[in-house]
């Protein structure tokens, strides 16, 4: 299946080179194709993969569809470090990426921490009540650094890393990201049968043999690394961790065995496709975030207003 | 293929309360049922029935006392071993995503596989086989969230089959069944005892226990009296269980318990 998905993707390189592919002898643009757009689009793959992938483990342990992998402090920590990159160390580009990775675990693992504490509630309720808290703490802060930040120079670029883009992405962000998501996505990708088990009633969980709690962990933690580690290159992309999930489910049912794989397809090609819109559409970039919430967007109200639409509860 | 081992499963003086500082919901309760035996535990509402197979199925662990399966104690079972002994037919299940009746079935292998492993061809013949003997044939690629609350309850019943336990406990499993369908489950448990299943049902309904071979009268955590249906399933023990009056007569050779209206 992993293989099908890259040699699916073999073809966009040359799909998007406008000019005439058969221009191999072109040094200028082997280099180009090699340096900058190769490691893009890469990057868009793992990028779509993983929020996807990561956000149909959410949905199904949460056992509720609305969540997507950004919500346990990930998304808002990577955002707030990210600006404080920005604002404190003028945007170098290792401190903005740096301390975006940093701070999207450090927001994990405040939810995490924070739900050990709550005294009340299941275990998912009080994940979930943490990861707001935190992310609302995180996204205040950004609130603080953007008031703080020079209007001219450091708020442009906190604004348009805040809307998503892969546009600074080179050889040297894909290669710190893949040793994180590549490991990530294949202990997912091995245990998408046995999600399908973690999706019913901790009781009923149990007396199938399984550890509820331990298995959760294990699958969450892989999904939030993956995430946070595409975030903290990426900036907030909105849409597909939420979206993709329900559309491949709609398509291949609900069996996480087929919906996962479906899933994770589905949002590599999405975010591919969508960042190279981005980057070839207008002279200029378009942040890709912007992008996928505008398809995110439309693709679900074309969802809701479908006949054969079934709620999932 | 072997003969697989049979299991009976004990109580020895077991207590167990969800607060330490409230009263116990058990306090030293002691029954056994034996290997291939049908045992109903019938009580009021509240009366800690579906605590007890919690307990049972090692989800909660008691203040003191022990649980013996096969006369080895609960606590020494691994996870996956406690998974392919026991299985857990609970009361009702939420279902948050439109799973067929067969792939809801089929999780019901999970502990006979290994963590990383996918279900395999026997597999889902296992879970076919399931979810025809409870009776779902023909519902076998609705969606679980499309089911009536009785047909849900005999998807969860496929489920725990497919699990092919040794012991069997099910939390009122004919509390939202038609006549026929209530027939049903009563005749196929009846079946997997004669396979050498040991079965535990929780009821608040007299004529569902009256289907079983073993009495357990629970109330305010105690067993009251536990023994063969003919001794326990008695006008004195019913009216004591459930603090009214209840006569219990013979109709056709079976026991059949009668209440008379107005007099609570």
């Amino acid at each position: 299946m992993v293989l099908a998905v890259s040699l699916l993707l073999g073809r966009y390189p040359s799909a998007t080179f406008l000019r005439p592919g058969s221009l191999a002898g072109d040094e200028m643009a082997r280099r180009l194709l090699w340096n900058i757009r190769l490691p893009r689009i890469l990057t868009a793959l793992m990028l779509g993969v993983s929020l996807a992938a990561a956000g149909t483990v959410f949905q199904t342990l949460f056992a509720n569809p609305l969540v997507e992998p950004g919500f346990l402090g990930v998304s808002q920590g990577a955002a707030f470090g990210a600006c404080l990159g920005i604002v404190c160390f003028g945007g170098a580009l290792f401190a903005v990426q740096g301390l975006a990775m940093l701070c999207a675990f450090l927001g994990l693992g405040g939810a995490v921490l924070l739900a050990r504490r709550a005294r009340f509630g299941g275990w998912v309720l009080r994940l979930v009540l943490s990861g707001i808290a935190v992310s609302a703490l995180f996204s205040s802060g950004v609130g603080i650094l953007k008031y703080v930040a020079d209007p001219l120079r450091q708020l442009p670029e906190i604004t348009f890393w805040l809307l998503g883009s892969l546009s600074a992405v080179t050889w040297r962000q894909a290669r710190t990201v893949a040793p994180i998501v590549v490991p990530a996505l294949f202990l997912i990708y091995r245990m998408r049968w046995r999600l399908n088990l973690l999706s019913l009633d901790d009781v009923t969980v149990f007396s199938l043999g399984a550890s509820p709690g331990r298995e959760r962990a294990v699958l969450l933690a892989a999904a939030v690394a993956a995430t946070a580690a595409v975030v903290s290159v990426a900036g907030i992309v909105g849409w597909i961790g939420l979206i993709v999930p329900h559309l491949a489910r709609r398509l291949v049912g609900a069996d996480t065995s087929r919906a996962l794989p479906a899933s994770a397809l589905m949002g590599g090609l999405a975010a591919v496709v969508c960042d190279d819109v981005a980057r070839t559409a207008l002279a200029g970039e378009i942040p890709l975030g912007i992008l996928t919430s505008l398809l995110g967007a439309m693709a679900f109200l074309v969802m809701i207003r479908s006949a054969d639409f079934q709620g999932e509860r | 293929m072997s003969v697989p081992p049979e299991y009976g499963l004990a109580f020895d003086r077991v207590s167990f309360g969800y607060d330490p500082m409230a009263a116990a919901v058990l306090s030293g309760f002691s029954a056994a049922a034996a290997p291939g035996s049908v045992t109903a535990i019938l009580g009021a509402n509240g009366a800690g029935k579906t605590t007890l197979l919690l307990l049972a199925l090692g989800w909660l662990e008691p203040r003191c006392g022990r649980i013996l399966l096969g006369g080895r104690p609960l606590a020494e079972y691994g996870r996956r071993e406690l998974g392919r002994t026991l299985a857990l037919v609970p009361q009702a299940e939420r279902m948050s995503f439109d799973y067929s009746v067969l792939d809801y079935a089929l999780m019901g292998r999970a502990p006979h596989l290994a963590p990383l492993a996918m279900p395999g061809g026997g597999d889902r013949g296992i879970a076919r086989r399931a979810v025809e003997r409870a009776g779902l044939s023909s519902l076998a690629a609705r969606s679980v969230t499309a089911l009536s609350g009785g047909e849900l309850q005999l998807a969860l019943v496929a489920r725990a089959l497919a699990q092919e336990p040794r012991i069997l406990l099910m939390d009122e499993p004919t509390s939202h069944l038609d006549l026929a369908n209530k027939v049903r489950v009563l005749d196929l448990i009846r079946g997997l005892a004669a396979d050498g299943v040991t079965v535990l049902f929780t009821t608040h309904e007299p004529e569902a226990a009256a289907a079983a071979t073993n009495i357990v009268l629970m109330k305010d955590g105690r067993a009251l009296r536990a023994g063969p249906l003919e001794e326990v399933f008695t006008t004195e023990d019913l009216s004591a269980t459930y603090g009214i009056p209840v006569n219990v007569s013979l109709v056709g050779g079976r026991r059949v318990a009668s209440w008379n209206p107005g007099r609570t």
